[in-house]
């Protein structure tokens, strides 16, 4: 896709050239920056800016567009003006290049005598720039530097398509002269954002604390100064060059999903709705540097209900020889009811609790998806030291054919000191699946999936036993 | 689009506040998923690469500001060097952060003659033979990937010529900094001093438990003692901190939880090819002896795993709360962890544990059906301990290392080393010290045999076991059998068994140059 979008563009520059009247450098001058960044590398730009117009064509050079620019993109607007054609020139001055450019030309040459400093200027006509630069000096054939003696090239002018850095020109037909505003819209890749949660989890008053911030990144190659900004969360789709890395973005976003929205929201969102996306804009204009990362608070929810649970899934019938830790998960709600009241866009949850010198520590940190506002939300912030579960696979038995029994044991322990109760999942189970026996009472959540409330004293053990039956 | 009413808010145009250094920093340190972080001898020679950073640390400094009414912005120096941005906080500010910001684009050369690209510079020469030096008044056309000047209205190419060239610039462009730069733009209604909490995560330093256990003369107790190790791969100090550590495994995101930087513009001089007609070089080969060293670097650096010495001495030990569901250990005094430093604290000291010496043996399958060559196994020699204070011990006991010492005539001897997995009070510990020289099993199936049934068929095997112990003490030997597959059962055996961890388990108690034998008959459906 970019490949191609070169070519057009290099065939497009032969005609640019013998176009340019003249060619003004759009300045900055009263310059107005609009920035909508999505979470998935991209951003639209919306440029307004005062241009001097002469009637008739003229060639407008934008020199300071983002270095990221997607060049197709780009849209210019002002009253009384057409396009006539857009370019974007990205062949990079290089010494290299300049020397490259020059073949058949004549350069000036100032050779310096290495003992006594005296210099000599003569005229060359390169004749080649291949693996050394081969001149025909007069009527002698030499290669530059080949005797090591300091020689300084010196060019009459750098080529006309050579430029210091990528450039977007527009040749425009303007029907009267004069100054007026015209709007410069494209999009650019580099800017990005996601959001960051500060989650302080305060266990014993099941409350949580939630700050969200919106962090914006720039790797563009440019700085967005005055920019009135605006982050969209949703997912969006982008044609991209390359089919792979949409698959995995969606694979991607697939497991975040996955990770935290426990049961989707059923509540309106309180933020304004852009088609079907969210929409975040910034209360004040801000410069987004190239090489920054800037963040900016958006949401700010105290007392938010949330409890603590101890999870632990089983996908088959298998005995560990080690007990495993029993995962630590925090879970809240972002109803209205609840205290959050936000549906909240992509990003890291970072769990802290208070110590007991009352500062707060790091526990954990989890990814969560675009969420719904009114969803149930779980993260995990990582493995109980104390709590633990061994399984053991007692039996396994034919019954019949395609249909298997087996017995299992988890014996799950605490050596808190406080009793904690143990939501142990177990998957595997296929076609026509029961329980044939089980020490406490399971639930459901889906056909294939059991699930067991084990209550653990502190200090203590309980036992899980189950038998179950299923085909496969 | 309201916001075009709101004040500019420009950083350039307000003042900066620098709070150049906190007054006190606080360090909790999280681990790494692996365990071992003993640095290598001579890692210092590598420079602390920020995408091997591993470890996390939660850095809580406090600080003393003193802002002005109105807008401003603080601008943090001395932070930590591999801070991840997106986690900084602060607290005791009676204002609002309007936003935060670090920026990383760093003042390099390169980064120089990038962003002064159309300016006016002075390019300098110098006759090596005279040393006479010209200065001549240029324009920058392009660069860092080689520079390209205006001089007297003509062109010409920088570092190309052979001669000692180098350009004087008249500034330094905006916005570069000699290091990552964390701000924040902040408002308040009255001015004030005030000590503000900085609080943000940062890779770079890790921390590992390592454990030595040695055993008592009497084969019966052993002594543990339990060390933090501290690992600094960062280029920050941290001066006369209290240090904590967190042990438990915490959920990461080591893709998303990154500093975002540093940003750096190299220069590179891209001059057309300079040849001869005598002598061509390809310009490859430099790259290539290039990526030979360093590969022997590496080499090297696998190769020397260095043991930290260990200087124990009476010492208070390093203190355990818990935090949530994890285990915390404060360090007794306030320490200095040095930049590429690493330093060790104790955590746990305990004498006479009683431990039990076992010997054991899991028949796997191969073990016992594949082609059997005769030649008698080896028991696996492991030491049985119960993490209870009944038990001498009852400690929360985090991942680590056990290197297990015995006392010979000549001095300590190392057993054997094993991993541990973090271990709470009440459940057994296991560590497996290698193989048995003099105690050995010899299993063989003596009968195979397929019982045909309505829909299906029974494997049925027949094993006999001989056992030896030629040591000259008493051992307790367990002979695993693991029940794997449907339908499993033991059909007959010579003595009864027990369950452990899901496997069939025969124990033997052996005297000293005592054999014994073990016929049992498994059945499972084929």
């Amino acid at each position: 896709m970019r490949a191609r979008t070169m070519n057009r563009h290099a065939i497009g520059l032969a005609i640019a050239l013998a176009l340019s009247g003249q060619a003004h450098a759009a300045s900055a001058e009263g310059q107005r920056l609009a920035l909508t960044i999505y979470n998935q590398d991209l951003a639209l730009v919306e440029d307004v800016r005062s241009l001097d117009f002469t009637s008739g064509r003229s060639r407008l050079e934008f020199k300071d567009v983002s270095a990221s620019i997607r060049p197709e993109t780009v849209a210019l607007s002002a009253t009384g003006v057409e396009i006539v054609e857009q370019n974007f020139d990205f062949d990079l001055l290089t010494p290299s290049k300049m020397m490259e450019k020059a073949v058949g030309r004549q350069v000036q040459i100032v050779r310096t005598n290495p003992g006594n400093g005296n210099e000599v200027t003569e005229t060359a006509t390169v004749l080649s720039v291949n693996e050394g630069v081969v001149l025909k000096i007069g009527d002698r054939i030499e290669v530059l530097r080949a005797d090591g003696a300091p020689t300084r090239v010196i060019f009459d002018k750098v080529p006309e398509n050579l430029r210091a850095r990528p450039t977007l020109s527009i040749n425009v037909q303007s029907n009267a002269a004069g100054r007026r505003d015209a709007t410069l819209s494209y999009l650019t890749t580099g800017l990005s954002w996601k959001a960051d949660y500060v989650a302080l989890f305060d266990e014993q008053a099941k409350k949580l604390d939630m700050q969200g911030w919106v962090t914006l990144t720039n790797k563009s190659g440019t700085t967005f100064s005055n920019a009135v900004t605006q982050l969209v969360a949703g997912d969006i789709n982008i044609v991209r060059s390359e089919q792979y890395d949409w698959q995995q973005q969606q694979y991607m976003e697939q497991q975040r999903r996955m990770l935290a929205a426990r049961q989707a929201g059923n509540e309106p969102g309180a933020r304004r709705p852009l088609a079907d996306y969210y929409v975040y804009p910034l209360a004040e204009r801000t410069t987004v540097a190239d090489n920054q990362t800037k963040q900016v608070g958006f949401l700010d929810a105290q007392g938010v209900a949330a409890r603590k649970v101890y999870e632990y899934s089983a996908d088959w019938f298998q005995t560990l020889t080690d007990p495993e830790h029993a995962a630590v998960v925090v879970r809240f709600s972002n109803s209205s009811r609840g205290g959050l009241g936000s549906q909240l866009p992509a990003g890291m949850v970072r769990v802290y609790v208070r110590d007991t010198d009352g500062k707060p520590r790091f526990i954990g940190e989890n990814r969560i998806g675009h969420i719904p506002q009114g969803s149930e939300i779980s993260v995990k912030t990582g493995d109980a030291f104390d709590v633990t579960v061994k399984p053991t696979l007692v039996k396994q038995e034919r019954a019949g054919f395609w249909r298997s029994r087996y017995s299992m044991e988890y014996v799950a322990s605490n050596a808190r000191s406080e009793p904690v109760t143990l939501d142990i999942r177990q998957g595997g189970l296929w076609r026509e699946g029961k329980v044939l026996e089980e020490s406490i009472k399971s639930t459901r959540p889906d056909a294939y999936t059991l699930q067991w409330s084990v209550p653990v004293a502190a200090n203590g053990e309980t036992k899980l036993t189950f038998t179950v039956e299923t085909g496969w | 689009m309201g916001a075009f009413a709101c004040a500019l808010l420009s950083s350039a145009a307000l003042a900066d506040i620098v709070s150049s250094a906190p007054d006190a920093v606080r360090v909790t340190i999280y681990r790494s998923p692996q365990t071992d972080v003993t640095p290598y001898a001579d890692e210092e020679q590598y420079d602390f690469d920020y995408a091997d950073a591993s470890g996390l640390v939660m850095v809580s400094e406090t600080r003393t500001i003193e802002i002005p009414a109105g807008t401003s912005v603080i601008v943090f120096r001395g932070v930590a060097d591999a801070i991840v941005p997106q986690t900084a906080a602060l607290e005791g500010l009676p204002a609002a952060i309007l936003e935060s910001n670090f920026d990383y684009d760093l003042l390099t050369p390169g980064a120089v003659i990038a962003k002064s690209h159309g300016e006016h510079v002075q390019v300098v020469r110098t006759d090596g033979a005279t040393g006479r030096t010209t200065v001549r008044e240029a324009i920058l056309r392009t660069g860092p990937d080689g520079v390209v000047l205006d001089v007297d209205g003509k062109t010409e190419a920088l570092n190309c010529s052979g001669l000692a060239e180098k350009l004087v610039f008249q500034r330094i462009p905006p916005g570069l900094a000699d290091e990552p730069r964390l701000s924040m733009t902040i408002r308040a209604a009255t001015a004030g001093k005030y000590t503000v909490q900085l609080s943000y995560l940062a890779l770079g330093i890790d921390w590992s438990a390592d454990y030595v256990a040695r055993i008592d003369p009497d084969d019966r107790t052993l002594s543990l003692t339990g060390w933090l190790t501290l690992v600094n791969r960062a280029g920050t100090t941290f001066a006369n901190t209290p240090a904590e550590v967190v042990a438990g495994n915490l959920a990461r995101d080591e893709e998303e939880t990154q500093p975002p930087g540093p940003a750096t513009v190299t220069e590179s001089s891209s001059c057309w090819p300079i040849g001869s007609f005598a002598k061509y070089r390809p310009e490859g080969e430099r790259m290539f002896k290039r990526a030979i060293t360093l590969n022997r670097g590496m080499l090297r650096a696998a190769d020397s795993v260095e043991e930290v010495a260990v200087t124990g001495s009476r010492v208070p030990l390093a203190q355990m709360r818990e935090l949530g569901d994890y285990k915390l250990y404060a360090v007794p005094e306030p320490t200095t962890i040095a930049a590429r430093q690493s330093k060790q604290v104790q955590f746990l000291s305990e004498k006479r544990v009683p431990f039990t010496r076992i010997y054991t043996f899991r028949a796997i399958e191969e073990s016992i059906m594949d082609d059997n060559d005769f030649v008698p196994r080896r028991a696996a020699v492991l030491l049985r301990l119960l993490n209870k204070e009944s038990e001498g011990l009852g400690k929360p006991l985090p991942a680590g290392v056990v290197s297990v010492m015995e006392s010979s005539g000549a001095g300590a001897l190392l057993a054997g080393q094993d991993n541990i997995d973090d271990i709470p009070v009440g459940l057994p510990v296991e560590l497996e010290l290698g193989l048995a020289m003099d105690v050995w099993i010899e299993p063989r199936v003596t009968e195979e045999r397929t019982i045909v049934r309505s829909d299906h068929n029974e494997e049925r095997f027949s094993v006999e076991v001989r056992l030896g112990n030629d040591k000259p003490v008493p051992i307790t030997l367990e002979y695993r059998q693991p029940s794997e597959g449907e339908g499993f059962r033991i059909v007959r055996e010579s003595q009864s068994h027990t369950l452990k961890d899901g496997d069939i388990q025969w124990t033997f108690r052996l005297r000293p140059g005592s054999r014994a034998v073990l016929r049992y008959t498994l059945q499972r459906s084929d």
